[in-house]
C-alpha cells in the first residue's frame, strides 16, 4: 500500500475499483463470506438484482441474515454452475408466467445439483431459494422435494420426511374410505 | 437418502406456502391425496382451493372426479370414487 496516497484520493480509487467488480460478497447468517458473479446473481436472483440495482449491496458482504453458510454456499455454487448455461430471456418469461405455466424440468446437472444434497441442505435450500427469489431454483429444488412423494404411501411419506402423525386412528380411516381411490397402485 | 434425526425439524420449518409450491408439482391428484394424510398440516395446505385451483390450471382438469371443496363439513376430495 502506498504511504503517502491522500485519504479522500485512495478511497476514490477502491469506489472506483469496487463499483466495477463483476462479483458480489454475500454473508451468511454465521457470519462466512462467499463471492458469486454479479451478473449471475442479478439474473437469478430477484431479491439479490434489486439490492444491486438499488446500491444496496456491501463491499465488505451483504449480511443475509436468514441463510446458513451451507445454503449459502449451495446458492453460490448454483449460480456460478448456472452463469452460462440458460439465456436470461427464457428465465424471464419462466418467472413471469409462473403462476399458470407447467414447470420446466429440471436439467441433468440441476438433477445432479440437488440429488447429491442432504435432507437438511435440501431443505434448507428450498428456504434461501424461496427467500433471495431465485424462481429457476425453487423450480428445481420443489421438483426434488415432490419427488420423493411420489409411488408413496402416507407411512412411507410420514417416514421419509420425518413426520409425526397427529391424525386419530379413526380420522384416518374416514380420510382412507374418503380417498380409497387414490391408494391404488400406480 | 441421507437418514434424518427423529428431531430435524426439516420439513417442518417449511412454511404453507413453499409446501404449497411443493405440492403443486406433485404429478396427480393421487399423489397428492397420498401426502394429506400425512398430518393435518399437509392436508390443510392440499386443500386449500386456492392451491387446488393452481394444481388443476398446471395439470389438467380433474378426470372424473376433483377436489370438492364445497359446504361444510370440508372435504378434500369427492366422495365418488373414479369410474373403473
Amino acid at each position: 500500500m502506498e504511504v503517502d496516497k491522500g485519504k479522500g484520493e485512495a478511497e476514490e480509487t477502491r469506489k472506483v475499483a469496487e463499483a466495477d467488480r463483476d462479483t458480489v460478497t454475500l454473508k451468511s447468517s454465521d457470519g462466512k463470506l462467499f463471492e458469486v458473479s454479479k451478473e449471475a446473481a442479478a439474473r437469478l436472483s430477484t431479491v439479490l438484482a434489486g439490492m444491486i440495482a438499488g446500491g444496496s449491496i456491501d463491499d465488505n458482504g451483504t449480511d443475509l441474515k436468514q441463510i446458513g453458510s451451507e445454503a449459502l454456499e449451495n446458492v453460490v455454487d448454483y449460480c456460478n454452475k448456472h452463469a452460462n448455461s440458460i439465456p436470461s430471456a427464457a428465465l424471464i418469461s419462466s418467472s413471469i408466467s409462473f403462476n399458470t405455466a407447467p414447470f420446466k424440468e429440471p436439467e441433468e446437472w440441476e438433477r445432479k445439483f440437488v440429488d447429491r444434497l442432504s435432507h437438511d441442505a435440501l431443505f434448507d435450500l428450498v428456504e434461501a431459494a424461496n427467500f433471495l427469489g431465485m424462481e429457476r431454483l425453487l423450480d428445481v429444488t420443489c421438483h426434488k422435494i415432490s419427488e420423493m412423494m411420489k409411488g408413496k404411501s402416507p407411512d412411507q411419506i410420514r417416514e421419509v420426511f420425518n413426520i409425526k402423525n397427529d391424525y386419530t386412528k379413526e380420522e384416518l380411516e374416514e380420510i382412507r374410505q374418503e380417498l380409497a381411490w387414490a391408494f391404488y397402485d400406480d | 437418502m441421507p437418514k434424518v434425526g427423529a428431531a430435524s425439524p426439516a420439513v417442518a420449518s417449511v412454511g404453507d406456502d413453499l409446501l404449497g409450491d411443493i405440492f403443486l408439482r406433485l404429478p396427480d391428484t393421487a399423489v397428492l391425496a397420498r401426502a394429506a394424510l400425512a398430518c393435518k398440516r399437509w392436508r390443510r395446505v392440499a386443500s386449500d382451493p386456492a392451491l387446488l385451483r393452481r394444481f388443476h390450471s398446471l395439470h389438467g382438469p380433474p378426470p372424473l372426479l376433483g377436489f370438492v371443496m364445497s359446504g361444510p363439513p370440508p372435504r378434500l376430495f369427492s366422495v365418488e370414487g373414479p369410474d373403473r
